[in-house]
């Protein structure tokens, strides 16, 4: 086995690990998915051109097939990873898209196989295997240069719509990515019209892709440097035991073996330091989360004090005691509802902390079977003095005699269904509020309708997220501290099946629908 | 007397600035949104103006730079008067043009007019 030769598998090796480490990472989106196939082919397509130089003159032919298959599937890969890279939204692709995209391949693997005019002459020339390349070739090219050129366009289309860190990470990839397909293009494609001498030089332009992918990933702390040395260690390893393979013939099935050991080794190495990275980066997201949440919350708290403490200061320094006694009054007012508001807020970020973390989970020893028409009543009851005092009419409705009980805890369900009551009882001007029970087949139902002032089109996608709040709730209810939903939906979440949206129409009411499947 | 401008989308808030403000003898006017802010400070030009950073139509961040980019509201000095954090928002306030940061939970309102009046002094404003 001579150096170029050895360099081939090697480099095949490299785009192995890459597609490893991409699997690794977690195939989070179908460009990524499409990345590691394009990887994978390659992986074939590098691996078959280093076999082709290595093998026999009878089994060369063999090999010679399977790396035009792979180059085939490996450009097909690459237009499926730039137009999902392109536009995430690029829908379904359904079963006869996908065979229309794959048919150029579909029809490669027949030509080749049946041996129709692809490969017209195979010989030994002095300077190694030649295959001399027949009409049918030409099919091959347009397939490859026009899928290639397509994805090109459409990295380069997406790669100039993106800005800030995203493109300084990209411009790596796309540059690492480019000059490899180029490169494979002129020594892979079109030099074999001529000669075929030099057509181990494509695939070494794909050590600039890695290296540049490489680079991107270190440079942006992507993983830490920890996993890296991990990874190029285990590489190193597995090259080092791969080429041994094929350096005599002695005890071959021995090296396989700790070659494919070594392997073994490797994934759960890799995939402990992964894993210790992950925890690392969820652990960093919760400080981030936690000191915003606490940004937030202190300056929800000041705000009422300083009304309190400002309105203090004047009584302490006497100047309001010089006002007449109504608007002394008013001042007196102020610091109550202040006071009120504070304690509101104080309740609800003790009770929100519970959920800034992470994903809220009802605790496990308390779950048991709860009585959603007892507590729905509970709730109802409690609310009536609210309502009564707005002159609101507040009613709980059942529509089926039975109704399956669910499993939950009490407490924090009441606390989920009773916000939402609350909500409607605040933001209700006049009319009725309906709590509404039924039972499908497949669910439970409980709804909170009421004929309030109801959510604004452009404030309905934030409504369930933290200290959030309506234009119209915060013009008709000052103190309200834009955590009731939140704390709900975190609530509803946290149990399995269950699911809380709302119908809304502005000046025309709201209806709050909580399902819970049986 | 100096008229005072008070940006600021709190009721309460305002109904205070303005009772202690008036006691002292200032002529005070107010905006409940940054938008009607801009606003007053075009039409009525005030001698300074004091801004709440945190409103929901349009932040105080967003107002002073707007009244630092208008040339007819450019040289009214603005003084910060928000609940947001000190330590975070001051130095940015500064470099845009405001001549203080004060806390709401730190200056008290009597505290806010002593200084204003200072202040006026200093810069020779009536």
């Amino acid at each position: 086995m001579n150096m170029i030769t050895l360099t081939l598998l090697l480099i095949s090796l490299l785009n192995g690990g890459l597609a490893a480490l991409i699997f690794f990472r977690g195939l989070k989106n179908k460009a990524n998915f499409f990345f590691f196939l394009t990887l994978v082919a390659t992986f074939f397509w590098i691996f078959g051109l280093g076999m082709f130089r290595m093998s026999s003159f009878e089994n060369g032919i063999y090999w010679a097939t399977l790396f035009y298959i792979s180059a085939s599937f490996c450009i097909t890969y690459f237009l499926y990873f730039a137009l999902f890279f392109d536009n995430k939204n690029i829908g379904k692709i359904n079963f006869l898209n996908h065979l229309l995209i794959h048919s150029p391949n579909i029809i490669t693997i027949i030509i080749l196989l049946a041996n129709f005019h692809f490969i017209k002459d195979y010989s030994l020339e002095p300077w190694g295997k030649s295959i001399k390349l027949g009409p049918a070739y030409f099919f091959y090219v347009t397939h490859i240069v026009s899928y290639m050129g397509y994805a090109i366009f459409a990295i380069i289309k997406r790669f100039r719509n993106v800005s800030g860190i995203e493109k300084t990470q990209l411009k790596f990839i796309v540059f690492g990515t480019i000059t490899a397909s180029i490169f494979a293009l002129a020594f892979n494609l079109f030099l074999p019209f001529y000669t075929y001498q030099f057509v181990w030089i494509g695939p070494y332009s794909l050590i600039i892709m890695v290296v540049a992918i490489t680079y991107a990933i270190t440079k942006h702390h992507l993983m830490g440097i920890k996993t890296i040395t991990s990874e190029i260690l285990v590489g190193l390893l597995l090259s080092i035991l791969f080429v041994n393979i094929f350096f005599n013939d002695n005890n071959l099935w021995f090296k396989i073996i700790i070659f494919l050991v070594a392997i073994l080794i490797g994934y759960f190495l890799i995939r402990s330091v992964f894993k210790e990275v992950r925890q690392r980066e969820h652990i960093e997201k919760l400080m981030k989360m936690r000191s915003e949440f606490l940004d937030i919350a202190s300056h929800q708290l000041k705000t009422p004090i300083s009304v309190i403490m400002g309105t203090a200061s004047m009584f302490r320094e006497g100047s309001i005691g010089k006002l007449p006694k109504e608007q002394q009054k008013k001042f007196v007012e102020n610091i109550y509802r202040k006071s009120v508001k504070l304690s509101g807020i104080v309740r609800d970020i003790l009770s929100a902390s519970e959920f800034d973390t992470e994903k809220f989970s009802l605790p496990e020893g308390r779950l048991e079977p709860v009585d959603l028409e007892k507590l729905l009543i509970k709730i109802k009851d409690d609310s009536k003095e609210e309502a009564d005092e707005k002159g609101l009419e507040l009613n709980f409705i059942k529509t089926r005699a039975k109704i399956s009980p669910i499993i939950s805890d009490e407490f924090y369900l009441t606390q989920a269904i009773a916000n939402i009551v609350d909500n409607a009882i605040k933001y209700t001007k006049a009319g009725r509020i309906d709590i509404m029970l039924d039972e499908d087949e497949k669910e439970v139902i409980v709804k909170v309708k009421d004929t309030g002032v109801g959510i604004p089109n452009e404030d309905k996608s934030r409504m369930f997220g933290k200290f959030e709040r309506a234009r119209n709730a915060r013009d008709m209810y000052t103190d309200g501290s834009g955590l009731g939903l939140f704390i709900s939906k975190e609530i509803i979440d946290a149990h399995s099946e269950a699911s809380i949206k709302f119908n809304s129409e502005e000046n025309k009411g709201t209806e709050f629908i909580i399902t819970f499947q049986t | 007397m100096a008229k005072i401008l008070l940006i600021e989308d709190d009721n309460d808030q305002i109904l205070l600035y303005h009772t202690v403000f008036k006691m002292n003898g200032f002529n005070i006017i107010s905006a409940i949104d940054g938008k009607i802010g801009l606003d007053r400070a075009k039409n009525e030009h005030p001698d300074l103006i004091i801004l709440d950073l945190n409103m929901e139509e349009m932040s105080g961040e967003e107002v002073i730079k707007r009244l630092k980019k208008n040339p007819e509201t450019k040289n009214i000095p603005v003084i910060i008067l928000t609940n947001m954090d000190k330590r975070k928002f001051q130095s940015q306030m500064l470099e845009l043009g405001a001549e203080y940061f004060w806390e709401k939970t730190v200056v008290m309102p009597p505290d806010v007019v002593k200084k204003v009046r200072d202040f006026l002094e200093k810069n020779k404003i009536k």
